[in-house]
């Protein structure tokens, strides 16, 4: 692995290139999926990337457990569904309203929680969880409590309805690129590793001179408005949203996505979010079962696999013999997965 | 002047006073020691130096002004830079990233810059990458700079701990034990570094135990015994000084 100049900079490059192809292949699907039913699969995958990927910042690149993912998932959807159904406010403006609406609740919750670490921090993030269940099921009027919020409408671009699977899904894959994107750029620079270095070492960051506290309340409020996101996303490809989709569980299953796909890995949520969107699925037929089988992959994960899905090709490639020079020079240059 | 400045300095931790009221100074340019006996107190007095630990009383200036109320990333930020006697290195990352997280300080991008990569954070991340490879090539490991910390010996990643500390252009470099646990063979290079180090303009304040080191590398040295200043003066006059050598030293003089 010898070093040629600016090959942190090409490797940054390297990974746009795979991003801007992963994303030409994925415009294929709505021609390729045989019935409606796929096709909305791929579209819940492109929600649930933006949700992983989301977290992944906070607990893979940061090191921060956060357990209430899943409550700004439905603070999103329901800002964007409530303004949506109740004021019957533009979805685009309810998107808007939802990212900043998460992002301004995340910053407050992460004043006070932040300060916390480890078990606390976990506990923290859980009650806010729990507050934002309760509000979802007694905000009646509002949310229309247990029975879900009907009628919430859908995507529209030039008075154009984007109701169904086919014609929301281009809209999913541009918004789901465009996160990846920023997150790519965001952890390949100084403040990914700023980040790093604090689930590295929070002594030592500090001692660098980052100023730990706001960049763990700066990512966690970033990663919360991206959750926000991918919520109204979800709102409105739905056009309903019910509390029990947000609840605690939604969080815990989101923190063993990142798991499962590799902690702190840029590519990892891409496997996070695959099998998230396809074992529910798959496993439909053991009903009950399902948690009992996710439990047991994260055991399996975190026994033989510390560094998730993505972390097998690295593994793969460390125990291949010593390569000659050339594939060496590649490797250096090679994208960090 | 003196760059750094401690004064009437108190640490406590419960009941016990691990700095008492200790007072001393470093000059612009020096290299200082800070030598003393197990449980003398020397790394706390780094730590309240660098902010992680709470002062009972006293104050520390840095070319005049008071740091003392200051957070640990804020007196990196004017030029204070350390490293650890139990190595605090980022495992996961490669030796280079390692080292530019050391330039934080000296770089600027922020979040929003940073996800929009504009042109002006694409030239800093260049030349962040650039800088980091020229320190760790001058520490002789610039043909490794994109293996992962992990990899490294440790008398390695206390190399790279220096290049990550010297990475800041730091005033003021605090280096905690740095030869400690690095082989006999390798302790040389360790001084020549140091040396090279000052010459270029940074003041050194150093920990160390291994005396050959202390005194062949240091203008000045302070001994600590309990929290407070037992002697303080040139190594040659310090290592005849008979408190110090009952305390510290043992019953020979040592011959630097």
């Amino acid at each position: 692995m010898s070093y040629a100049p600016g090959a942190l900079a090409r490797r940054v490059a390297r990974d746009r290139v795979r991003l801007a192809l992963v994303w030409a292949v994925m415009l294929a699907w709505p021609f390729v999926a045989p019935n409606e039913y796929i096709l909305s699969l791929g579209v819940m995958f492109l929600i649930n990337l933006v949700l992983v990927a989301s977290l992944n910042l906070v607990l893979g690149y940061a090191g921060q457990i956060s357990l209430c993912h899943g409550a700004f998932f439905g603070l999103g959807a329901y800002v964007s569904g409530v303004l949506s159904v109740r004021y019957g406010i533009t979805p685009a403006f309810g998107m808007a309203a939802a990212i900043a609406g998460t992002t301004v609740a995340a910053l407050l919750i992460a004043l006070p929680t932040l300060r916390l670490r480890g078990h606390y921090l976990a506990m923290g993030t859980l009650g806010f969880n729990a507050i934002l269940t309760v509000l979802f099921n007694e905000l009646v009027p509002l949310t229309g409590g247990p029975n879900g919020l009907a009628g919430i409408a859908p995507f529209g671009l030039f008075g154009y309805e984007l109701d169904t699977p086919r014609r929301f899904f281009f809209v999913a894959w541009l918004l789901a690129g465009v996160v990846m994107l920023l997150i790519l750029n965001l952890v390949a620079g100084r403040i990914g590793r700023g980040l790093r270095a604090i689930s590295g070492s929070e002594i030592a960051a500090g001692a660098l001179g980052i100023d730990t506290f706001r960049f763990k309340v700066a990512a966690f409020s970033l990663s919360a408005g991206f959750a926000g996101l991918a919520g109204a996303m979800y709102a409105h490809f739905n056009m309903y949203a019910s509390p029990e989709t947000f609840s605690f569980f939604t969080s815990v299953l989101l923190v063993v996505m990142v798991a499962l796909g590799g902690w702190g890995s840029y590519w990892g949520p891409v496997f996070g979010a695959l099998i998230y969107t396809a074992m529910p699925e798959l496993l439909r037929k053991f009903q009950d079962a399902e948690l009992f089988l996710f439990g047991l992959c994260m055991i399996v994960v975190l026994l033989y696999l510390p560094g998730g899905i993505a972390g097998l090709r690295a593994r793969r490639r460390a125990a291949a013999p010593a390569a000659p020079r050339a594939s060496a020079a590649k490797e250096a240059s090679d994208g960090a997965a | 002047m003196a760059l750094l400045e401690v004064r009437d300095l108190g640490v406590r931790f419960g009941g016990l006073k691990a700095v008492d009221s200790l007072s001393f100074a470093v000059e612009q340019g020096a290299i200082k020691g800070l030598i003393g006996p197990n449980g003398a107190g020397k790394t706390t007095v780094f730590n309240a130096i660098t902010g992680l630990a709470a002062t009972a009383t006293g104050d520390v200036l840095l070319d005049g002004a008071s740091i003392a109320e200051l957070r640990p990333f804020e007196r990196a930020a004017r030029g204070l830079a350390r490293t650890f006697q139990n190595l605090q290195i980022f495992r996961e990352l490669s030796l280079l990233e390692n080292v530019m997280i050391g330039r934080h300080v000296r770089s600027r991008a922020g979040f929003v810059a940073s996800m929009l990569r504009l042109p002006g954070t694409a030239a800093e991340e260049r030349d962040l990458e650039a800088r980091a490879y020229a320190k760790l090539a001058l520490l002789g490991l610039g043909e490794r700079a994109l293996e992962p910390a992990s990899a490294l010996s440790f008398g390695e990643a206390k190399l790279v701990e220096i290049a990550r500390a010297l990475a800041s252009e730091p005033r003021l470099l605090l280096l905690d034990e740095p030869a400690a646990g690095v082989p006999h063979v390798e302790q040389a290079h360790f001084m020549d570094i140091i040396r090279r180090v000052n010459a270029e303009g940074v003041t050194v304040l150093l920990v160390e135990h291994n005396m050959r080191l202390v005194m062949n590398l240091c203008d000045e040295i302070l001994v600590l015994n309990y929290g407070q200043r037992l002697a303080e003066g040139a190594p040659a006059d310090v290592s005849r000084d008979r408190e110090v050598i009952m305390a510290y030293l043992g019953e020979e003089p040592v011959h630097a």
